[in-house]
């Protein structure tokens, strides 16, 4: 119990963390601004990738395919397996 | 040729080395709306290994060798390679046995197929069936431009099991817009899989084991005929179709943010030959009364919208929060949110917090037994877990590290409670330790 509430505290603080991001302009990180070519220097980022750890990224996609009925999302492709 | 003829103005050399700068660009491989940059002109091979352990369930080791290489023109080829050992106990859908019984009643079995009923019974853990397995995969797929601003993706995949066997092929097309700030996508995928126990795969809701207690005997159902051998068949066949279609966006120099659409159908036996439903007597101590196998519908369509945001709140700080929301026409509705925040502390070294929340309702189909009163069985019936009602909640840390110029090392540990509303399991409760290496060259 105190730790579904610990976890639902810490999903309640990040959604206030990321709306309350506005720390540059008006909108914050969802602000919408006209990107040139040079200006992606920290979009190349490894960290800025949507899928920057892609071994991590396949081991959780394991996991809650055999734990949980909803997956997939992110796109297609990779094996299945029968986990049980 | 018209370009011959016209001067370069004889601007500041500011002016000039921008304008080199933006054609550079524009006809390098940077791809910012998928921002991967002079990085994918490297190859790179990573190695993880990967512990899973749930409490007194399932343990899985896994380890995973992937390598990327590319072959100059933007054409990169990739290769993943996965090893699991399993061992373990995981639920089989059987009902608990109240405290009264204990659970070891006489099952006679109407089928051959083997299931362990008694020595289970007896300690009270009848409703895990324990099992072992290994697990090797293969995923192999090879990116290349198809125009300037499209590239595609062709992936196949192979994964063999004790019995289970699984053959994939995917594509991918990538449409860069809007001076590659907006990525259209659009993928299509298809899994032939099949299930082989060893006894082959039981029919639908036939009968497994009938209990041959006085009391029960008494209360067996008058479709029940415990005297007839279920058939059994042979593997069961599946196929999985997946489609995506989704847009990447750059919002603004720190922000990245995607949207995406998928939709999915399986069809033919999606069935687990391993799971039962108890037909209890809620007279008689809510004991069973019989065993049978599950049987679920042979088509499921799947839907799912996913959006995703990374985004970095100062140069020391990186958020990734994602959020699916997954609907099918088994009645499954499902939200799941996923948040990290990536923190560098010190130049080369970061730790990364990360939290997830699961939400799912339960199948149509599912129930945790049949009455044992009623008078004909339903269509279909389940009761694994999956199915029904639960929520999983996650947490984690991780830790990482640069290694000199092109190595980069992470270890992480995460936590992990499944609850359950709909069945009286106890709580699943797990660890993750995975530790990973990757490097450039």
């Amino acid at each position: 119990m105190i730790m579904r509430m610990l976890l639902r505290c810490s999903l309640l603080l990040s959604f206030l963390l990321l709306s309350g991001c506005s720390t540059l302009k008006p909108g914050g990180m969802f602000a919408i601004d006209e990107v040139k070519p040079w200006h992606k220097a920290l979009l190349a980022e490894e960290r800025m990738q949507l899928n920057p750890y892609p071994l991590e990224n396949s081991a959780d996609q394991k996991i809650y395919y055999s734990r949980e009925s909803a997956n997939g999302g992110q796109g297609v492709g990779g094996g299945g397996c029968g986990c049980n | 040729m018209q370009l011959e003829d016209k001067k370069l103005p004889s601007t500041p050399s500011v002016r000039n080395a921008l304008m080199v700068a933006t054609c550079t660009v524009l006809s390098g491989s940077l791809s910012p709306a998928s921002a991967e940059e002079e990085e994918t002109t490297l190859s790179r091979l990573g190695l993880s290994t990967f512990y899973y352990s749930e409490e007194n369930r399932v343990s899985v080791n896994t380890t995973h060798v992937a390598v990327e290489n590319d072959l100059g023109d933007e054409t990169i080829v990739r290769a993943n390679l996965v090893y699991d050992t399993i061992t373990g106990a995981s639920p089989n859908g059987r009902i608990i046995p109240a405290q009264a019984s204990g659970g070891s009643i006489p099952f006679t079995s109407a089928s051959g197929f083997s299931v362990n009923v008694n020595s289970n019974g007896e300690t009270g853990q009848r409703w895990l069936t324990a099992f072992t397995d290994k697990r090797a995969a293969i995923d192999l797929s090879l990116e290349k431009p198809l125009a300037r601003m499209v590239k595609g993706t062709l992936e196949g995949s192979y994964s063999s099991e004790n019995d289970f066997t699984s053959y994939g092929a995917a594509g991918t097309v990538a449409w860069d817009l809007h001076q590659r700030n907006t990525t259209i996508t659009g993928g299509l995928g298809v899994l032939e899989e099949s299930v082989s126990p060893r006894s082959g795969t039981p029919k639908g809701l036939a009968i497994s084991n009938c209990n041959d207690t006085p009391a029960a005997l008494a209360s067996r159902p008058a479709w029940a005929n415990c005297n007839i051998t279920s058939p059994r068949f042979g593997n069961g066949e599946k196929r999985v179709i997946d489609s995506v279609i989704g847009i990447t966006h750059v919002l603004n120099q720190r922000t990245v943010t995607q949207l995406n659409y998928s939709y999915g159908v399986s069809l033919g036996y999606l069935t687990d030959p391993y799971k039962f439903i108890s037909v209890v007597n809620y007279e008689l101590d809510a004991e069973e009364v019989i065993i049978l196998y599950e049987n679920r519908p042979d088509e499921r369509a799947r839907n799912s919208l996913y959006w995703k945001t990374v985004s970095q709140l100062s140069p020391k700080k990186v958020v990734d929060f994602s959020y699916r929301y997954f609907w099918d026409d088994w009645g499954i509705k499902s939200h799941t949110f996923d948040y990290k925040y990536r923190y560098d502390y010190a130049p080369r070294n970061y730790l990364q917090p990360h939290i997830r929340y699961n939400l799912q309702s339960s199948a149509d189909f599912f129930q945790k037994a049949i009455d044992a009163s009623v008078d004909s069985l339903p269509q279909y019936a389940s009761a694994d877990y999956r199915l029904g009602k639960l929520a999983t909640y996650s947490i984690g840390i991780k830790y990482g590290k640069e290694l000199g110029v092109n190595g980069l090392f992470a270890m992480r540990a995460e936590y992990i409670i499944q609850s359950y509303s709909g069945v009286e399991l106890p709580n699943m409760r797990a660890l993750v330790y995975q530790g990973t290496f990757t490097f450039k060259f």
